[in-house]
Protein backbone atom coordinates (compact mmCIF):
# COMPACT_ATOMS: atom_id res chain seq x y z
CA UNK A 1 0.00 0.00 0.00
CA UNK A 2 1.08 3.57 -0.52
CA UNK A 3 0.04 6.43 1.76
CA UNK A 4 0.61 10.16 1.69
CA UNK A 5 2.70 10.65 4.86
CA UNK A 6 1.48 14.16 5.47
CA UNK A 7 -0.90 15.74 7.98
CA UNK A 8 -2.08 19.37 7.63
CA UNK A 9 0.82 20.08 5.27
CA UNK A 10 3.46 18.65 7.64
CA UNK A 11 5.45 15.62 6.46
CA UNK A 12 5.55 12.68 8.87
CA UNK A 13 8.41 10.23 9.14
CA UNK A 14 7.10 6.80 10.08
CA UNK A 15 8.89 3.76 11.46
CA UNK A 16 7.95 0.14 12.06
CA UNK A 17 6.09 -0.28 15.37
CA UNK A 18 6.73 -4.05 15.33
CA UNK A 19 3.16 -4.89 16.37
CA UNK A 20 0.11 -6.23 14.60
CA UNK A 21 -3.32 -4.63 14.60
CA UNK A 22 -6.18 -5.95 12.41
CA UNK A 23 -3.62 -8.66 11.62
CA UNK A 24 -1.53 -6.12 9.74
CA UNK A 25 1.49 -3.97 10.45
CA UNK A 26 1.56 -0.82 12.56
CA UNK A 27 3.80 2.23 12.37
CA UNK A 28 5.07 4.87 14.81
CA UNK A 29 5.71 8.45 13.81
CA UNK A 30 8.95 10.11 14.77
CA UNK A 31 7.39 13.42 15.81
CA UNK A 32 4.71 12.31 18.28
CA UNK A 33 5.23 8.56 18.78
CA UNK A 34 1.60 7.89 17.85
CA UNK A 35 0.82 4.37 16.64
CA UNK A 36 -0.74 3.95 13.17
CA UNK A 37 -2.62 1.09 11.53
CA UNK A 38 -1.57 0.19 7.98
CA UNK A 39 -4.88 -0.98 6.46
CA UNK A 40 -6.90 1.96 7.79
CA UNK A 41 -4.10 4.54 7.68
CA UNK A 42 -5.40 5.79 11.02
CA UNK A 43 -3.57 6.60 14.28
CA UNK A 44 -4.89 4.27 17.02
CA UNK A 45 -2.88 5.58 20.00
CA UNK A 46 -0.89 8.65 20.97
CA UNK A 47 -1.44 12.37 20.38
CA UNK A 48 -2.55 11.93 16.76
CA UNK A 49 -5.24 9.29 17.52
CA UNK A 50 -8.03 9.51 14.96
CA UNK A 51 -5.90 11.23 12.30
CA UNK A 52 -5.81 9.44 8.97
CA UNK A 53 -3.26 9.31 6.16
CA UNK A 54 -4.62 9.43 2.61
CA UNK A 55 -4.17 6.43 0.36
CA UNK A 56 -2.20 7.02 -2.86
CA UNK A 57 -3.28 5.02 -5.94
CA UNK A 58 -0.74 2.27 -6.54
CA UNK A 59 -0.49 -0.80 -8.71
CA UNK A 60 0.68 -4.29 -7.91
CA UNK A 61 1.94 -5.73 -11.16
CA UNK A 62 4.94 -7.28 -12.88
CA UNK A 63 8.07 -5.33 -13.68
CA UNK A 64 7.53 -6.03 -17.40
CA UNK A 65 4.02 -4.58 -17.31
CA UNK A 66 5.00 -1.57 -15.18
CA UNK A 67 7.85 -0.58 -17.51
CA UNK A 68 5.53 -0.92 -20.53
CA UNK A 69 3.06 1.51 -18.99
CA UNK A 70 5.74 3.76 -17.46
CA UNK A 71 8.93 3.59 -19.60
CA UNK A 72 10.53 6.44 -17.59
CA UNK A 73 10.06 4.70 -14.24
CA UNK A 74 12.89 4.48 -11.76
CA UNK A 75 13.50 1.33 -9.75
CA UNK A 76 14.33 1.07 -6.06
CA UNK A 77 18.01 0.13 -5.84
CA UNK A 78 17.33 -3.36 -4.51
CA UNK A 79 17.29 -6.89 -5.88
CA UNK A 80 14.21 -7.85 -7.90
CA UNK A 81 13.31 -11.46 -8.49
CA UNK A 82 10.39 -13.59 -9.52
CA UNK A 83 7.86 -14.33 -6.77
CA UNK A 84 5.62 -17.35 -6.61
CA UNK A 85 2.55 -15.26 -5.76
CA UNK A 86 0.38 -14.45 -8.75
CA UNK A 87 -2.20 -11.71 -8.76
CA UNK A 88 -4.94 -14.13 -9.72
CA UNK A 89 -4.80 -15.41 -6.14
CA UNK A 90 -5.55 -11.96 -4.77
CA UNK A 91 -8.45 -9.55 -4.52
CA UNK A 92 -8.58 -5.93 -5.65
CA UNK A 93 -9.73 -3.77 -2.75
CA UNK A 94 -11.41 -0.39 -3.15
CA UNK A 95 -11.60 1.64 0.08
CA UNK A 96 -13.52 4.88 -0.29
CA UNK A 97 -13.79 5.76 3.37
CA UNK A 98 -17.34 4.81 4.34
CA UNK A 99 -17.39 1.61 2.28
CA UNK A 100 -14.75 -0.93 1.37
CA UNK A 101 -15.27 -3.60 -1.30
CA UNK A 102 -13.13 -6.54 -2.40
CA UNK A 103 -13.28 -7.82 -6.00
CA UNK A 104 -12.35 -11.40 -6.88
CA UNK A 105 -9.67 -11.17 -9.57
CA UNK A 106 -10.44 -14.59 -11.07
CA UNK A 107 -14.13 -13.76 -11.60
CA UNK A 108 -13.28 -10.26 -12.80
CA UNK A 109 -10.83 -11.67 -15.29
CA UNK A 110 -13.69 -13.49 -17.03
CA UNK A 111 -15.99 -10.46 -16.89
CA UNK A 112 -13.29 -7.94 -17.89
CA UNK A 113 -15.09 -5.13 -16.08
CA UNK A 114 -17.57 -4.68 -13.24
CA UNK A 115 -19.64 -1.51 -12.76
CA UNK A 116 -20.36 -0.83 -9.11
CA UNK A 117 -21.24 1.93 -6.65
CA UNK A 118 -18.96 2.24 -3.61
CA UNK A 119 -19.64 4.83 -0.90
CA UNK A 120 -22.06 6.50 -3.31
CA UNK A 121 -19.46 6.82 -6.07
CA UNK A 122 -19.98 5.07 -9.40
CA UNK A 123 -16.85 3.04 -10.12
CA UNK A 124 -15.56 0.46 -12.59
CA UNK A 125 -12.99 -2.23 -11.80
CA UNK A 126 -11.13 -3.49 -14.86
CA UNK A 127 -8.92 -6.55 -15.27
CA UNK A 128 -7.22 -7.59 -18.51
CA UNK A 129 -8.54 -11.08 -19.41
CA UNK A 130 -5.15 -11.92 -20.95
CA UNK A 131 -3.08 -10.87 -17.94
CA UNK A 132 -4.59 -10.36 -14.46
CA UNK A 133 -1.51 -8.32 -13.50
CA UNK A 134 -3.01 -5.55 -15.61
CA UNK A 135 -5.89 -3.87 -13.79
CA UNK A 136 -7.32 -0.47 -12.93
CA UNK A 137 -10.11 1.13 -10.89
CA UNK A 138 -11.91 4.19 -12.31
CA UNK A 139 -14.60 6.64 -11.34
CA UNK A 140 -17.40 6.32 -13.91
CA UNK A 141 -18.22 10.02 -13.61
CA UNK A 142 -17.20 11.95 -16.70
CA UNK A 143 -18.18 15.58 -16.22
CA UNK A 144 -21.92 15.52 -15.42
CA UNK A 145 -22.42 12.09 -17.03
CA UNK A 146 -22.00 8.61 -15.60
CA UNK A 147 -20.79 5.89 -17.98
CA UNK A 148 -21.90 2.25 -17.89
CA UNK A 149 -18.99 0.21 -19.16
CA UNK A 150 -19.02 -3.21 -20.73
CA UNK A 151 -16.29 -5.24 -22.32
CA UNK A 152 -16.07 -5.21 -26.12
CA UNK A 153 -13.44 -6.43 -28.57
CA UNK A 154 -11.87 -2.98 -28.96
CA UNK A 155 -12.01 -1.85 -25.33
CA UNK A 156 -14.60 -0.73 -22.78
CA UNK A 157 -17.80 0.62 -24.31
CA UNK A 158 -20.21 3.02 -22.63
CA UNK A 159 -23.67 1.52 -23.17
CA UNK A 160 -25.36 4.94 -23.55
CA UNK A 161 -23.01 6.89 -25.82
CA UNK A 162 -21.01 4.12 -27.49
CA UNK A 163 -17.78 5.82 -26.41
CA UNK A 164 -14.87 3.34 -26.45
CA UNK A 165 -12.34 3.66 -23.61
CA UNK A 166 -8.85 2.14 -23.40
CA UNK A 167 -9.26 -0.38 -20.53
CA UNK A 168 -5.94 0.28 -18.79
CA UNK A 169 -5.33 3.95 -19.54
CA UNK A 170 -8.92 5.12 -19.21
CA UNK A 171 -8.71 7.36 -22.29
CA UNK A 172 -11.74 7.57 -24.60
CA UNK A 173 -10.44 6.56 -28.02
CA UNK A 174 -13.59 7.14 -30.05
CA UNK A 175 -17.23 8.11 -29.71
CA UNK A 176 -19.03 11.04 -28.13
CA UNK A 177 -16.54 11.42 -25.29
CA UNK A 178 -13.34 10.89 -27.34
CA UNK A 179 -10.33 12.41 -25.58
CA UNK A 180 -11.94 12.39 -22.13
CA UNK A 181 -10.12 10.42 -19.42
CA UNK A 182 -11.61 8.36 -16.59
CA UNK A 183 -10.22 9.34 -13.17
CA UNK A 184 -8.29 6.57 -11.43
CA UNK A 185 -9.30 5.73 -7.86
CA UNK A 186 -7.05 4.45 -5.07
CA UNK A 187 -7.05 0.67 -4.80
CA UNK A 188 -4.75 -2.08 -3.63
CA UNK A 189 -4.53 -5.85 -3.62
CA UNK A 190 -4.57 -8.36 -0.78
CA UNK A 191 -5.34 -12.00 -0.19
CA UNK A 192 -9.11 -12.64 0.12
CA UNK A 193 -8.59 -14.21 3.56
CA UNK A 194 -6.77 -11.12 4.80
CA UNK A 195 -9.60 -8.95 3.53
CA UNK A 196 -12.17 -10.90 5.56
CA UNK A 197 -10.05 -10.47 8.68
CA UNK A 198 -9.10 -6.84 8.16
CA UNK A 199 -12.46 -5.59 6.94
CA UNK A 200 -15.13 -7.70 8.67
CA UNK A 201 -17.76 -5.11 7.63
CA UNK A 202 -16.46 -4.98 4.05
CA UNK A 203 -18.43 -6.17 1.04
CA UNK A 204 -17.13 -8.83 -1.35
CA UNK A 205 -17.87 -9.05 -5.08
CA UNK A 206 -19.33 -11.31 -6.32
CA UNK A 207 -21.67 -11.76 -3.36
CA UNK A 208 -21.88 -15.11 -1.59
CA UNK B 1 34.46 -0.37 33.31
CA UNK B 2 36.82 2.67 33.58
CA UNK B 3 36.18 5.79 31.55
CA UNK B 4 39.14 5.07 29.19
CA UNK B 5 38.11 1.51 28.59
CA UNK B 6 34.54 2.64 28.06
CA UNK B 7 35.67 5.08 25.37
CA UNK B 8 37.82 2.40 23.71
CA UNK B 9 34.85 0.05 23.83
CA UNK B 10 32.55 2.67 22.28
CA UNK B 11 35.15 3.50 19.58
CA UNK B 12 35.42 -0.20 18.86
CA UNK B 13 31.67 -0.41 18.44
CA UNK B 14 31.71 2.61 16.13
CA UNK B 15 34.48 1.00 14.04
CA UNK B 16 32.52 -2.26 13.77
CA UNK B 17 29.40 -0.30 12.85
CA UNK B 18 31.33 1.68 10.21
CA UNK B 19 32.66 -1.51 8.61
CA UNK B 20 29.12 -2.91 8.67
CA UNK B 21 27.75 0.20 7.00
CA UNK B 22 30.51 0.08 4.36
CA UNK B 23 29.72 -3.57 3.59
CA UNK B 24 26.00 -2.83 3.49
CA UNK B 25 26.62 0.15 1.19
CA UNK B 26 28.65 -2.05 -1.15
CA UNK B 27 25.90 -4.65 -1.19
CA UNK B 28 23.18 -2.05 -1.67
CA UNK B 29 24.51 -1.58 -5.19
CA UNK B 30 22.90 -4.98 -5.78
CA UNK B 31 22.27 -5.89 -9.39
CA UNK B 32 22.97 -2.35 -10.52
CA UNK B 33 26.65 -2.47 -9.54
CA UNK B 34 28.16 0.88 -10.49
CA UNK B 35 25.03 2.19 -12.19
CA UNK B 36 24.25 5.84 -11.44
CA UNK B 37 22.05 6.07 -8.36
CA UNK B 38 19.27 8.60 -7.98
CA UNK B 39 18.34 9.88 -4.52
CA UNK B 40 14.74 9.25 -3.47
CA UNK B 41 12.66 11.45 -1.21
CA UNK B 42 13.42 9.93 2.16
CA UNK B 43 15.17 11.36 5.20
CA UNK B 44 18.87 11.04 6.03
CA UNK B 45 18.58 11.66 9.78
CA UNK B 46 16.34 9.48 11.92
CA UNK B 47 15.52 9.57 15.61
CA UNK B 48 16.18 7.12 18.43
CA UNK B 49 12.90 5.25 18.99
CA UNK B 50 13.60 5.19 22.73
CA UNK B 51 13.67 9.00 22.84
CA UNK B 52 10.17 9.37 21.39
CA UNK B 53 6.84 9.19 23.23
CA UNK B 54 5.54 5.65 23.54
CA UNK B 55 1.77 5.33 24.11
CA UNK B 56 2.21 1.87 25.66
CA UNK B 57 4.89 2.97 28.12
CA UNK B 58 2.67 5.95 28.95
CA UNK B 59 -0.12 3.56 29.92
CA UNK B 60 -2.52 4.36 27.06
CA UNK B 61 -5.14 1.71 26.35
CA UNK B 62 -4.64 0.20 22.92
CA UNK B 63 -7.66 -1.06 20.93
CA UNK B 64 -8.53 -4.76 21.22
CA UNK B 65 -6.59 -6.91 18.80
CA UNK B 66 -3.34 -4.94 19.14
CA UNK B 67 -0.51 -7.49 19.38
CA UNK B 68 3.04 -6.33 20.14
CA UNK B 69 5.70 -8.63 18.62
CA UNK B 70 8.94 -6.70 18.10
CA UNK B 71 10.46 -3.40 19.17
CA UNK B 72 10.25 -0.22 17.14
CA UNK B 73 12.33 -0.43 13.94
CA UNK B 74 13.60 -3.91 14.76
CA UNK B 75 12.63 -4.49 11.14
CA UNK B 76 14.35 -1.34 9.85
CA UNK B 77 12.44 0.74 7.31
CA UNK B 78 14.29 2.13 4.31
CA UNK B 79 14.47 5.76 5.42
CA UNK B 80 16.72 7.02 2.63
CA UNK B 81 15.93 5.06 -0.56
CA UNK B 82 18.11 5.23 -3.67
CA UNK B 83 16.90 4.48 -7.20
CA UNK B 84 18.34 3.41 -10.53
CA UNK B 85 16.97 3.69 -14.06
CA UNK B 86 14.71 0.91 -15.33
CA UNK B 87 17.49 -0.25 -17.66
CA UNK B 88 19.99 -0.45 -14.81
CA UNK B 89 17.69 -2.36 -12.43
CA UNK B 90 18.28 -5.69 -14.18
CA UNK B 91 15.17 -7.23 -12.64
CA UNK B 92 13.46 -10.39 -13.84
CA UNK B 93 10.49 -9.22 -15.98
CA UNK B 94 8.16 -11.34 -13.82
CA UNK B 95 9.25 -9.56 -10.61
CA UNK B 96 6.18 -8.41 -8.74
CA UNK B 97 6.39 -4.69 -8.00
CA UNK B 98 4.36 -1.97 -6.30
CA UNK B 99 4.28 0.91 -8.74
CA UNK B 100 3.27 4.51 -8.12
CA UNK B 101 3.00 7.17 -10.80
CA UNK B 102 2.56 10.92 -10.40
CA UNK B 103 2.52 13.74 -12.92
CA UNK B 104 6.30 13.91 -13.21
CA UNK B 105 7.70 10.61 -12.00
CA UNK B 106 7.00 6.89 -11.69
CA UNK B 107 8.63 4.56 -9.15
CA UNK B 108 8.71 0.80 -8.65
CA UNK B 109 9.46 -1.17 -5.47
CA UNK B 110 10.02 -4.95 -5.68
CA UNK B 111 7.67 -6.90 -3.42
CA UNK B 112 10.33 -9.51 -2.57
CA UNK B 113 12.50 -6.77 -1.07
CA UNK B 114 9.52 -5.16 0.70
CA UNK B 115 8.80 -8.56 2.27
CA UNK B 116 12.00 -8.12 4.26
CA UNK B 117 12.08 -4.36 4.93
CA UNK B 118 8.32 -3.67 4.94
CA UNK B 119 8.52 0.15 4.70
CA UNK B 120 10.09 2.76 2.40
CA UNK B 121 10.02 6.47 3.29
CA UNK B 122 9.95 8.31 -0.03
CA UNK B 123 8.30 11.05 -2.06
CA UNK B 124 6.41 11.26 -5.34
CA UNK B 125 6.39 14.51 -7.33
CA UNK B 126 7.82 16.12 -4.20
CA UNK B 127 4.95 14.93 -1.96
CA UNK B 128 5.96 12.69 0.96
CA UNK B 129 4.76 9.08 0.64
CA UNK B 130 5.12 5.86 2.60
CA UNK B 131 5.30 2.55 0.72
CA UNK B 132 4.47 -0.42 2.98
CA UNK B 133 3.96 -4.13 2.51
Amino acid sequence: MVHRRELDGEALVLGNQGALYLNAMTWWDHATGSIWSQPTGEAIAGPLTGSRLALVPSTLTTWAEWTTQHPDTVALDAPGRRLAVGLEMMAIVVDLGTEVVSYDVTVLRDAGVVDDVVAGIEIAVVVDPDDPNRWAVYSRRVGDAVVDLERAADGLVDRRTGTVFDPLRGIARSGLMAGRVLDRLPAFTMFPKDFERLFPDGRSWPEG
Amino acid sequence: MGADRKITFVLGLVAVAAVGVAIAAGRAGGPSGSAPRIAGGGVSATVDPGAVYDPIRAGETLPAGYRPLLGRDQIPPVYDPMFVSAADAGWDPETLVIGVAGEREAKAYPVGFLDRREMVIDSLDGAPILVSW
